[in-house]
């Protein structure tokens, strides 16, 4: 019971020889499954941590070009309506300046039609003097008439002109 | 009755060996390595049956040893997961009938506590420190070489008769708990004190994986022997 004997040394080598054929065959192989899993776990929460991270990072970098883009948008919706309402505004006054020179033109063109007419006119009514001329002169060979003619005009002159000219 | 925790003596090439205990250890060790091979063939990323209850009790030393020993310990959780596994197997085998542990005789728990305290515990030292490891046997300073000279025999000593007695007298009290009653009545405290016995050998076997866990551990973290 308490006599200690050789199986002590046996005891001792059996322990040794049943560790080594442990973890040779058994818990070697175990434990190393067992290790892979942990690493692999650890592994797996640090990248997913990482990865939310990142993703986090990423939103954020998103909503800044989102808004970003919107700002721009509504910059160039403004621009493009600022140019348009100018562009409508010059068009307008170039109409408008378009129609005051038509106007200042018909104007002038009247104005010179007028003038020409009135030359015209002038011109006919010299030429019609002339032939009114011509045509009473034509009659004045009518050496009757002319006399009478030239006595009504030296009467005239007599009477009008002369005066005390004494003939 | 006379027969309780007595060996018969055999005689072989002139040294004396307890037949019963040897038998009784190779019983133990072919059911120790029946459960490994169990738990380590087809081994999965997912464990099931054999190798997730081995991985639950070798995660449990393996807490332990990274307490107390650190990341380095990693290495050393295949020596107390075979221990404890033995330890429970040997103590369990006493409650079956006509079965004996291998732990109620002390030339097991000896050999046993000799191994861890000794042979491993200053293996490792020698193995992480070198030669300069037994340094510390004359710390702080040269004449307390002797109390630690006693501390050295007092550990596998202390281990090897708490094991033993604890097996043994657990041992002892079914058969006296069987012969103390009528066969009517001695089932019912014969079932109770079994049941209490499987609880012992676990936590014997517990203390005592533990306890070599503590001696080895100031080794084993290397330049750091203070305990």
């Amino acid at each position: 019971m308490v006599d200690v004997n050789s199986t002590l040394f046996i005891q001792i080598i059996n322990f040794l020889v049943l560790l080594l054929v442990l973890k040779k065959f058994a818990w070697g192989p175990l434990l190393q499954v067992l290790h892979d899993r942990t690493d692999k776990i650890a592994n797996n929460i640090r990248q997913a941590d990482e990865d939310r991270a990142q993703a986090a990072e990423m939103k954020k970098e998103y909503e800044q070009k989102l808004s970003d883009a919107r700002k721009r948008a509504q910059e160039i919706t403004d621009s493009a309506t600022q140019r348009s309402e100018a562009e409508h505004r010059a068009r307008v006054e170039e109409t408008q300046q378009e129609i005051e020179q038509m106007k200042a033109a018909a104007k002038a063109q009247l104005q010179a039609e007028r003038e020409e007419a009135a030359k015209k006119m002038k011109g006919q009514m010299v030429a019609l003097s002339l032939a009114a001329a011509t045509k009473l002169m034509a009659r004045n060979m009518d050496d009757a008439a002319n006399e009478a003619l030239v006595g009504d005009f030296i009467d005239s002159l007599s009477k009008e002109k002369l005066g005390d000219l004494s003939c | 009755m006379e027969k309780i925790g007595h060996r018969e003596v055999v005689e072989f090439a002139g040294y004396l060996l307890n037949e019963e205990t040897l038998i009784m250890n190779y019983i133990t060790m072919a059911i120790v390595i029946l459960i490994a091979i169990l738990a380590s063939r087809n081994l999965k990323e997912v464990p099931t049956g054999w190798q997730n209850a081995i991985e639950a009790i070798a995660e449990v030393w393996e807490e332990k040893i990274h307490t107390m020993i650190g990341p380095t310990g990693r290495s050393l959780t295949h020596i107390f997961l075979s221990l404890f596994v033995y330890l429970v197997i040997a103590n369990w085998l006493g409650l079956f009938p006509a079965m004996e542990s291998p732990t109620n005789d002390l030339n097991t728990t000896l050999g046993l506590a000799l191994t861890m305290s000794c042979f491993i515990h200053h293996g490792i030292g020698v193995a992480r420190s070198g030669i300069g490891y037994f340094k510390h046997f004359l710390e702080p300073f040269a004449p307390f070489i002797i109390i630690h000279i006693i501390e050295e025999l007092a550990r596998p000593a202390s281990l090897a008769f708490r094991l033993f007695g604890n097996i043994l007298a657990g041992e002892v009290l079914i058969i006296i708990i069987l012969n103390l009653a009528p066969w009517y009545a001695n089932w019912a405290p014969h079932v109770v004190w079994v049941i209490f016995s499987l609880a012992v050998g676990v936590i014997q076997a517990y203390i005592f994986t533990t306890l070599s866990l503590v001696y080895i551990a100031p080794a084993a973290k290397g330049h750091d022997h203070e305990e």
